[in-house]
């Protein structure tokens, strides 16, 4: 359902699409954070490990889903255009000066 | 130009157009074209009942000219015009004009016209051996009388000019007027209506301090009065009475110039035999009457002049009769310095202008200086105070800085409320020199000024007024000037430091004068003094102890003088002499060198470009401003890469003009060269076009205007250089290490005026979107920005390019009355304009110069680092509290409501 989600959000950034993938982003991580809850609250059953670690896959592909959609937006710094405000302005070995014959 | 009445008459163009003006309204009543022939005199020509005519004097021809209509009348030819120099003109109302030729050293012709039909009514060959010029040396008094001075045989010689034929000779010596040794003696007369014969009375100015008023009636010469002391005269007739006027100095006139500012002894001794000085610059206007020679009682006007200023150079009288028939005058001064002064009795300045100030050749904005508690402020963060005071020093120092702040704010608050208690009318915001601060974001600075006669000026920007004059003496017309700010006011308490080189144009000598920017005076800092022409000067960003920016001049034997040469400058030199290269351009060769520095301040030669002037010749060559500051290092494009551009510090833009001016054949050549490895980066000719160009180079692009000859328009030209989708140094700019040139991209557009001056904006940080300031001769600026004038602008919109907002191409450029940035204000013949940026990124200064000086502020990106004006502090101030107290009652309440649940 989440997949769907994405798709109908389309890749521009406005209100409506931000705030599903913030949603998106978030849910997961809040998850992730009550981890020890969750395996406390499984400790009666036989399979917790692999239960574990499939509560930890699923979260882990919900996260990675809401990174792609950032990328798509093009949120993410991974282009050149990203870092150009850093670009420091290159030291200046010589200097010049002159002109026309005063 | 010739005064009748109401009218004003005028020769323009080099002697091929005369008008008639209406001097009331400053309406032209007509206007006709003369013919073609160098422009010698003219003269207003009257018959008994009036002044009906005017007649214009050219080398080869004589024509009369009606005053009402400037029909031509009849035109005749001059005898003898080869070898012949006609100067002079003279009627008296008799119906005859009197035309003076002379020959120099050999005689004069003399030839007499008939006012009705031009025909030759008298010409005679007056014989003048010793004869040089008529201008200076001769005048015609009385009936048509030539008296001439002689100064090799200290006589005169007088010539009737309706019926003698030969000079007769007046030996001066019975007179005991002595006359003085180089120098030439000068005669003035006076004719105080062209219907009626000059004044039997002249002056004779024996040397520059000695005139005598002379008198020549019925073939005897009289001494009526001597003048000594004197430094100008002037006549002047109202009704029936002729007045002189002379200027005398208060005290003794000596020769040589008094202590004022002057130039290295060299200049002085040229100009020691013409300069009289007043000692203490205070002179005397009186009147005499020039039948007698007597002093008119209460007639004298009493001014003095600066101190070391300029002395009066010319002197205009204006009189009129009073009621009872005694003659009251006002007297109009100009002095050397080109201002006018206009006098009244007994000494009151009516007003006085400085129209140096038409002539600007170089400004500069300098920062004003900070107030003592803001200076503390700045002296508190500095390095030297951590290292000195520790911790608990620097604790007191933030104590004693704070209680300095509270108490100039509270008695900022006592002015205010003072203030607002006085009524509007009295409060005085005069801003003087003695007050000048810095305001909040640096907006008001001091504007120097230097002008084309050699008076500098220091005006603030934010009202105009004018806060200190400095006159420079020997400054001789045609000399160029460099203005460079060595020390900004930045660095308390080293005052400010200006430098200005003036070299003279005929000795090519020149001359360092050392001021500060803000109170106008000589500096302390002696500058050195330069034996040799100096071909030009490199303001270095290395400092001295003391902040001041390192001055390099270089001289014709191609040695470098840093100014300041203190033993840690030297050395600082001597680390980085490697890296420093001048250029020089020679646009009378055409030539192009580059010089590199070595460690012993002498210079090597290691390039050189030649451009055959036979072809072309250089107009201009322009480098990129040194405090230019460019915030983004490239272009992002639309699919987020980024094209980065091509930011050479050293890259020089010079632009050719081809010699030959034919429409079809003439061409301009750009060329973009390195300066310090003499590489041609791109080369291109314009073919038929004209200039002359105007250009601006800035950041990674060089903009220029041409006339289209072919299409007959006016064109601008837009030129950017790229280096591509990678850096190749990210860390380090060396022109030496530049394998690969860089990608120009160019695009043309269409201008639809013509352009007087160009300039581009610049702030601090360059954040803010350039625009270019165009003038244009009709007096308007018009803010352009920058992105209209882009090379990648398309023809055809793609999805990238919208993505980057690139304006689809189209050949106009539109002139949007909206983008003037001076809305009705016009400023008439704009020859340059100045942007400075301030303390707020968003606003740019800027001063345009040419007959008019005009000063505003823009801001290309609108305002986006100020709040603006309707800006609510009472709304939000009073929500934010509000919710804030609203939020703690609630909390209060919700504390409350969950405690007595829980005992519930």
């Amino acid at each position: 359902m989440n997949l769907f989600i994405m798709y109908m959000a389309g890749n521009t950034i406005s209100i409506f699409p931000a705030m599903m993938v913030c949603m998106m982003g978030w849910r997961p991580l809040q998850a992730l954070m009550s981890l020890s809850a969750t395996l406390k609250a499984l400790e009666s059953s036989s399979r917790r490990a692999l239960q574990g670690l499939v509560f930890l896959v699923g979260n882990g592909l919900g996260l990675a889903l809401a990174l792609y959609k950032c990328q798509a937006m093009g949120l993410l710094p991974t282009r050149p255009s990203d870092w150009l405000a850093f670009v420091t302005p290159p030291q200046r070995m010589e200097f010049t000066g002159g002109g026309l014959i005063l | 130009m010739l005064i009748h009445g109401q009218d004003a008459i005028t020769v323009s163009n080099a002697g091929r157009i005369l008008r008639s003006w209406e001097t009331n309204i400053g309406g032209l009543n007509w206007e006709t074209s003369l013919d073609t022939g160098s422009f010698q005199g003219a003269a207003l020509v009257g018959l008994p009942e009036g002044v009906k005519y005017v007649a214009v004097l050219k080398k080869t021809a004589l024509s009369l000219h009606y005053l009402s209509n400037g029909h031509q009348k009849w035109v005749e030819h001059l005898p003898e015009s080869e070898n012949t120099q006609y100067q002079l003109l003279y009627s008296r109302g008799t119906g005859v004009i009197h035309v003076l030729g002379i020959v120099p050293q050999s005689h004069l012709n003399v030839v007499t016209f008939n006012v009705e039909d031009g025909e030759i009514t008298r010409q005679v060959r007056v014989a003048a051996p010793w004869l040089v010029a008529l201008q200076g040396s001769c005048g015609v008094l009385g009936e048509a009388v030539l008296v001439c001075v002689d100064t090799a045989a200290r006589s005169l010689h007088v010539c009737a000019l309706d019926t003698e034929q030969d000079m007769r000779h007046i030996p001066l010596q019975s007179l005991e007027l002595e006359f003085a040794d180089d120098f030439q003696a000068r005669i003035l007369t006076t004719q105080p209506s062209v219907t009626s014969a000059s004044r039997t009375q002249f002056f004779l100015q024996l040397s520059p301090s000695h005139f005598s008023l002379l008198q020549y009636k019925q073939g005897l010469l009289s001494h009526l009065r001597d003048f000594q002391q004197a430094a100008l005269v002037s006549f002047a007739t109202t009704g029936e009475k002729t007045v002189a006027a002379v200027l005398t100095c208060r005290s003794e006139l000596k020769p040589g110039s008094s202590d004022g500012l002057h130039a290295g002894s060299t200049l002085e001794d040229a100009r020691r035999q013409d300069s009289l000085t007043c000692s203490n610059q205070t002179y005397n206007i009186n009147l005499y009457l020039v039948e007698t020679g007597q002093r008119l009682l209460d007639t004298t006007i009493t001014f003095s002049l600066e101190q070391g200023g300029a002395k009066p150079q010319q002197l205009y009288i204006q009189v009129f009769l009073k009621k009872d028939d005694s003659v009251g005058y006002r007297a109009l001064v100009q002095t050397e310095d080109h201002m006018l002064m206009f006098l009244q009795q007994p000494g009151k300045v009516v007003w006085s202008r400085e129209e140096s100030l038409a002539e600007v050749v170089s400004l500069e904005m300098v920062d004003l200086p900070l107030t003592g508690a803001q200076a503390e402020l700045e002296g508190e963060f500095g390095k030297k105070a951590a290292i000195q005071d520790g911790l608990l020093g620097m604790f007191l120092k933030r104590l004693s800085s704070q209680l300095i702040l509270l108490q100039a704010w509270t008695a900022h608050l006592w002015k205010m409320f003072y203030d607002a208690r006085k009524p509007r009318s009295q409060i005085k915001n005069e801003i003087n020199i003695d007050n000048l601060a810095r305001d909040e974001f640096n907006l008001q600075k001091m504007m120097v000024m230097v002008t084309a006669s050699g008076k500098l000026f220091g005006i603030e920007s934010s009202s105009g007024t004018i806060l200190w004059k400095q006159y420079l003496r020997n400054v001789r017309p045609g000399s160029s000037f460099k203005l460079m700010v060595q020390r900004t006011t930045a660095h308390f308490p080293h005052p400010p430091q200006c430098t200005l080189l003036v070299k003279d144009k005929e000795t090519k000598m020149s001359f360092l004068y050392v001021f500060n920017p803000i109170f106008g005076k000589r500096s302390q800092v002696a500058p050195p003094v330069l034996k040799r022409p100096i071909l030009q000067t490199l303001l270095l960003p290395i400092m001295d102890q003391d902040y001041a920016k390192v001055l390099l001049l270089i001289d014709d034997e191609y040695k470098v003088t840093p100014f300041p040469a203190t033993k840690n400058v030297l050395r600082q030199l001597e680390e980085i002499a490697h890296s420093i290269y001048f250029y020089l351009v020679d646009a009378e060769q055409g030539k192009l060198s580059g010089f590199r520095l070595k460690k012993d301040l002498s210079t090597e030669e290691s390039w050189e470009v030649a451009i055959p002037t036979e072809v072309q010749r250089i107009v201009t060559v322009k480098g990129k401003r040194s405090n230019e500051h460019v915030h983004s290092q490239g272009r992002v494009m639309g699919d987020r890469s980024v094209l980065y551009k091509s930011l050479n510090p050293n890259l020089l833009a010079v632009v050719t003009e081809s010699t030959d001016t034919h429409h079809e054949r003439t061409f301009i050549g750009i060329f973009l060269l390195d300066g310090v490895t003499g590489r041609i980066i791109h080369s291109s000719v314009q073919r038929k076009a004209k200039g002359p160009v105007h250009m601006v180079h800035s950041e990674n692009w060089v903009v220029y205007q041409y006339w289209n000859t072919k299409a007959r328009r006016n064109e601008l030209t837009v030129l950017e250089l790229y280096e591509g989708t990678e850096q190749y140094n990210a860390t380090a700019f060396s022109s030496l290490d530049r394998p690969i040139l860089p990608q120009v991209l160019q695009q043309s557009y269409i201008f639809p005026s013509a352009i007087s001056a160009m300039e581009a904006t610049i702030t601090e940080r360059g954040i803010t979107s350039r625009h270019l300031l165009i003038g244009l001769p009709s007096g308007a600026i018009l803010s352009l920005p920058k992105a209209l004038l882009d090379p990648r602008r398309p023809e055809i919109p793609t999805e990238q390019s919208r993505e980057e907002n690139l304006i689809p191409y189209s050949p106009d450029v539109q002139i949007h009355a909206e983008r003037f940035i001076n809305y009705n204000q016009t400023i008439s013949r704009m020859r340059g304009i100045y942007t400075a940026p301030s303390g707020l990124e968003s606003t740019c200064l800027v001063v345009a110069y040419g007959l008019d000086i005009f000063q505003t502020r823009v801001y290309p990106s609108k305002q986006f680092d100020v709040l603006k004006d309707d800006y609510d502090y009472v709304l939000i101030s009073s929500v934010l509290f509000g919710l804030v107290f609203a939020t703690m009652i609630t909390k209060r309440l919700a504390q409350v409501k969950l405690l007595n649940r829980a005992w519930r």
